[in-house]
Formats: C-alpha cells, structure tokens, sequence
C-alpha cells in the first residue's frame, strides 16, 4: 500500500471476528488482564451486565490489526485511538471498518489519517476510534 | 496524586509471549512471532494499571473508558522494555446513574537501550 493508492473516503477491508469466552480467556491470560468481568458470568450480572464482555482493549487490538493488514509491512501504525462506547459479548459478531479521513505531508512522512470502528450485529458502532499511519511514497 | 506512579513493569520480550498474544489476538500474521503487534502494546501488562490503590476507585463498579497508543519504535524479541504508569488526571462527571469517576493513566514503554517505544494513555471509569 502506498500513499498515491490511498483517496479520501476510501473504505478499509472490514475484519470480522467473533470472540469466544475461551478467547477471551487466552486474551486475559497472554494480555495480563484478569478482571472477573471478562470471564465470571456471575460477577459481571452482579454489576448488572446481561453476561460477560468483550474486553475493550481487545477490541482496541483488533482495530490494530485493521490496520495492519491494510497498510502491509511498509506502512507504519503511528497511533491508535478508541473509546469503549458499547459493550460487545462473546458469540456476537465485532466488524472492524474503517474510512480515510485525511492525507497529507508532514515532516517528510506520508501519513493518512483514518477514522475506525467495531460494529456489533445491529450494526451499532461500539467502538469508534482514529488511526494516524506513515505510508511509503512510489515518489521516493 | 496526580504525577504519581501507579505501575511498574519490566517485561524480556520473548517469543512465547509474543506468539500467545498475537493467537489470543487470532491475528495469524507471522510477522507477531518476532515483532511485537500493535495489541501488545494495548495488553494490560504493557500499558494497564496493575493494581490500582483502591481509593482512586471508591465506587461499586469499573469498566475501561478507552484508549490511546503511540508507536514510535518496533518492539522485538529480544527487547527488554520497562513499562511506568501514572496519574495523569481525575475527575467527576454526573451520569445518568449518578456519579462518574474518570481516572486517566500515561504509560511509558521504554527499551534497554533507554529509547521511548512507545506512549499510552487510557481511561477508567469508576461508578
């Protein structure tokens, strides 16, 4: 992927995933992330979730790999940015989506700005976020 | 409080731990197996909080607001990278359920050789 390929509001390729509670549990574990919330039904209904969640940085590493598959080796991830505005469970289909927003040249670098998104079953976007990358240039 | 260091850790960067975020991931990418991928340094226990002191968080409930992450350097197998979390900022809102306690952190991920990786900054909301 370079520079010239990208235009303003081109669409990223989605990512689908569907985390499983073993997923999430293998998340937890190679992650460090040992909330109750993730993985103890009892515990998240107790703080009156309907069951366990996904967890929000979860969701935040799969929009990097959005990214990462989209702009391939030579690009670069500068910075991600997410809220957890929705909660998603396991078994439920999360879309990553994405949009380019901006490009321009800054310092030398080809950056493109996109805005990103998890998008839950009904279509509702439970985690809307921005990524900034560094492309290579076919003028370089 | 605020400034104050809240966690710290110091993590060998080695295959495995490579290899078990990127499956729990299901990013099949083979280039996580000696580079670090972008969840990595999302994982808790890069830029998390370790334990937090509890009176940050006096109310029942605590869920994660969002994030923020920079990359400035790759991190590989290999690396040792020390990873120092503080107290970036606090503040109240009111929800619809009452109180909100925002408590904002700012990670550093520093390398061995002393070189800023990578930067986070996230939010807990305390309610």
């Amino acid at each position: 992927m370079y520079y010239e390929d990208v235009e303003i509001g081109m669409e990223l390729p989605p990512l689908v995933k569907k985390p499983t509670k073993r997923q999430l549990v293998k998340w937890a574990g190679a992650s460090g992330d040992f909330n109750e919330l993730h993985y103890d039904k009892d515990f998240a209904t107790s703080l009156g979730f309907p069951s366990v969640i996904v967890h929000g940085r979860l969701k935040a590493a799969f929009l990097g790999q959005l990214i990462t598959d989209w702009i391939g080796e030579q690009g670069r991830l500068k910075k991600l940015s997410c809220s957890y505005r929705g909660n998603d469970f396991p078994g439920d289909e999360i879309t990553c989506k994405g949009r380019v927003i901006k490009k321009y040249v800054q310092d030398s670098e080809h950056i493109v700005e996109c805005e990103i998104w998890t998008e839950n079953p009904r279509g509702e976007k439970t985690t809307p976020g921005m990524a900034v990358v560094a492309l290579p240039s076919r003028g370089k | 409080m605020i400034g104050s260091e809240l966690a710290r850790a110091v993590h060998e960067v080695d295959k495995t731990m490579l290899r078990r975020l990127a499956e729990a991931i299901e990013d099949t990418n083979p280039r996580w197996l000696t580079e670090a991928a972008p969840g990595f340094v999302m994982a808790a226990a890069v830029s998390g909080t370790g334990d937090p002191p509890k009176e940050l968080f006096p109310l029942k409930r605590m869920v994660a607001g969002g994030g923020e992450w920079e990359f400035y350097l790759p991190i590989k197998v290999g690396d040792v990278i020390t990873c120092t979390t503080k107290l970036a900022d606090l503040y109240e809102r009111e929800g619809k359920a009452g109180k909100l306690l925002f408590i904002v952190t700012e990670t550093t991920v520093v390398n061995e050789q002393g070189q800023l990786a990578a930067k986070a900054r996230t939010t807990l909301i305390n309610y």
